[in-house]
């Protein structure tokens, strides 16, 4: 059948079942339609609405930028359109990551929709996982530094990732291969050569793997490798009761500050009642920000601030060093880690920086890490994995 | 004259001590189509002169030694004539663009109570800080308070929700206040353990990891134009950005 007509029948059905499903605060037909002109090889994503789209709303679920059109595209974007892809809209995500929502995963549920959708992802204390989990799907966040943030409306730039979501795992290495690589916009990010296009196969009797232990649901994760006959050691880190307390204080901080330019001024929400700049900024603010956006920001300032940002900034950068090491030494014996959709150990593998993949099998899902820069090793194992496991989803 | 290290002319020397009203000095005005951009003056070079200058002023030869005694000193090695003019940049700036007020044309002008709105100084300063200067803080009944601002730090609720705010840029109201200062009292508590660590072996993480050639390739671009950055604004005029003045009127 003729792609335009695919498109245009699919259209149809999201736009009567999108209220139903909670996933797009934009749905970008024309935008779409206009995509698939003399495009030889188009696919369908969608991009969270807190991922810069050029023309295209992008709001960060918040009243402040409700009405933003972004003059650019995120680097992601730009590339990911590029190569193809057919950006079907724009997903809800909480304010500003961490605020109230409709649905916090509307990506999964956007994603879930679809035949064949690739999702693009901002993520807080791994809320991509844990919506990959309810909605079934893989959810793939790549070494900090691996893709381009440029472009992201930020929680946390010191750990914010975009991250992949599919309902098929090919569609994952397929979206690295465009998106990963030096962008000299965005400071952070470092050459790739690995060819995501081209997956060895991976010998499993070679690998060593340990399972993160005593922490909730590890034996679901566990036990999807005994039926696999994979040996796997138990291992458990220290440092990962400090993992959440560290990741609330450094996000807050970053938080706080990325925040600041939400000034009312250049761009955004601003009030229509002031008598002098200082009215101007506060009004904005607090007119257009959620009570939960103002409450991070408040702490963020608050851990910044003279006399508590040696006690908490500073001390949370010395557990985040701590915590690194305790992971870099792990992964120096085991190859990949095995651990549970957790809050404390998601915080732990973003304070890391570490790729790491959520896997929709078994009871509750799991998550494998790899180590850092070894991105395609990690797919090419988590694809073995899934060629066993398919079929047991 | 100009102040006491200003040059007589020559051939007013000689009345100095007799008349010296009538003493003309080597100062002079840099001007440019009738506006002035600043003065300078040749200066005081031989210690004889600059001694009968000082005298003139009624100071005494104790004084002297004491607060000029080292140009005096320095005079005798042999300093040659030397003198020069200065003009404040900013006040060039200021005729240039035709504006009344230097502090039109400063990044980051003081008000009137000569506080700086960027910085916030004069500002709070820390134990250390009074420590290197030897600066003890004596209460008026002459205790030395030693409360520093570590120990404030360590109290293990949140105080004055108000500066946190004014931080944030944000009002409260009773709700938010009460909501905010749970927020983060809950926090307080959540960190209380990680905030126990000795973590003195650990160098704080600031790049998760290492940073390589950061740098952008020296390639002028224009990304965007200026009506594509006005457009996230509805307050513009003639191409600008509208705001409220910032600093008071004089």
């Amino acid at each position: 059948m003729d792609s335009k007509q695919r498109y245009t029948d699919y259209f149809d059905k999201l736009e009567k079942e999108n209220e139903k499903i909670k996933a797009y605060r934009t749905i970008g037909r024309e935008y779409a339609m206009e995509a698939l002109e003399n495009n030889d090889s188009p696919f369908p994503v969608v991009f969270d609405d807190q991922i810069s789209t050029k023309g295209i709303r992008t709001t960060a679920n918040s009243k402040m930028l409700e009405n933003y059109v972004p003059p650019f595209d995120a680097t992601i974007v730009e590339r990911i359109k590029q190569a193809g892809g057919v950006i079907l809209g724009k997903t809800i995500t909480k304010e500003f990551g961490v605020g109230g929502s409709e649905n916090d995963f509307g990506t999964c549920a956007a994603v879930a929709h679809g035949e064949n959708i690739t999702g693009f992802s901002t993520d807080y204390k791994g809320s991509m996982y844990s919506g990959a989990r309810e909605y079934g799907l893989f959810a793939y966040k790549p070494t900090y530094g691996t893709v381009s943030g440029y472009g992201i409306i930020p929680v946390a730039s010191s750990v914010d990732r975009v991250g992949i979501l599919s309902k098929t795992f090919d569609n994952i290495p397929k979206a690295m291969d465009i998106a990963a690589g030096k962008d000299e916009r965005d400071g952070t990010t470092f050459n790739c050569d690995a060819d995501f296009s081209k997956l060895e196969d991976v010998d499993l009797g070679k690998v060593k793997l340990a399972v993160i232990n005593e922490i909730e649901g590890f034996e679901y994760a566990e036990e999807v490798f005994k039926k696999l006959n994979l040996p796997v050691d138990k291992a458990q880190p220290e440092c990962l009761k400090y993992a959440l307390p560290a990741y609330e204080i450094i996000s807050s901080g970053e938080f706080a500050t990325n925040m600041e330019k939400f000034d009312g001024i250049s761009f955004g929400y601003r009030s229509k009642d002031y008598n002098n700049v200082e009215e101007l900024y506060k009004n904005s603010r607090t007119e257009a920000l959620g009570k939960d956006v103002q409450a991070k920001i408040m702490f963020g300032n608050f851990v910044l601030s003279e006399g508590k940002y040696e006690l908490y900034y500073v001390q949370a950068m010395k557990a985040r060093t701590m915590i690194k090491e305790e992971f870099d030494n792990l992964l120096e014996n085991y190859e990949f880690l095995i651990a549970p959709i957790n809050p404390y150990y998601v915080t732990a593998s973003d304070l890391a920086g570490l790729p790491c993949i959520s896997m929709p099998f078994g009871k509750e899902g799991f998550l494998i890490t790899g180590r850092a820069f070894n991105d395609k090793r990690l797919l090419e194992f988590s694809k073995k994995i899934v060629s066993k496991l398919e079929g047991d989803k | 004259m100009h102040h006491p290290f200003t040059m007589p002319v020559a051939e007013d020397l000689d009345k100095m001590e007799t008349d010296p009203l009538s003493v003309k000095a080597e100062s002079y005005d840099v001007v440019l189509n009738g506006i002035e951009l600043g003065s300078g003056s040749l200066r005081i070079y031989r210690p004889d002169i600059q001694e009968r200058m000082f005298k003139l002023l009624g100071i005494s030869n104790e004084e002297i030694d004491r607060r000029f005694g080292h140009i005096i000193q320095a005079f005798q090695y042999g300093t040659p004539p030397h003198g020069g003019f200065a003009f404040g940049l900013d006040r060039l700036i200021m005729l240039m663009a035709q504006e009344d007020s230097i502090r039109e044309v400063i990044a980051f002008p003081k008000n009137k109570e000569a506080e700086c709105l960027l910085t916030n100084a004069p500002g709070i300063v820390d134990e250390k800080q009074l420590q290197d200067l030897s600066i003890a803080v004596v209460s008026e009944d002459g205790i030395v308070q030693r409360e520093s601002v570590a120990e404030k730090a360590a109290v293990e609720k949140v105080a004055d929700i108000g500066s946190y705010a004014e931080m944030s840029m944000l009002n409260l109201d009773n709700n938010s206040k009460l909501s905010f200062e749970k927020h983060i009292d809950d926090l307080i508590e959540f960190t209380k353990e990680l905030r126990g660590l000795n973590l003195d072996d650990y160098k704080p993480t600031i790049n998760v990891h290492p940073i390589i050639n950061s740098t952008r390739r020296d390639e002028v671009k224009t990304e965007f134009t200026r009506d594509e950055l006005l457009a996230g604004t509805d307050r513009t005029e003639e191409g600008y950005i509208l705001v409220p003045k910032i600093i008071e009127e004089n």
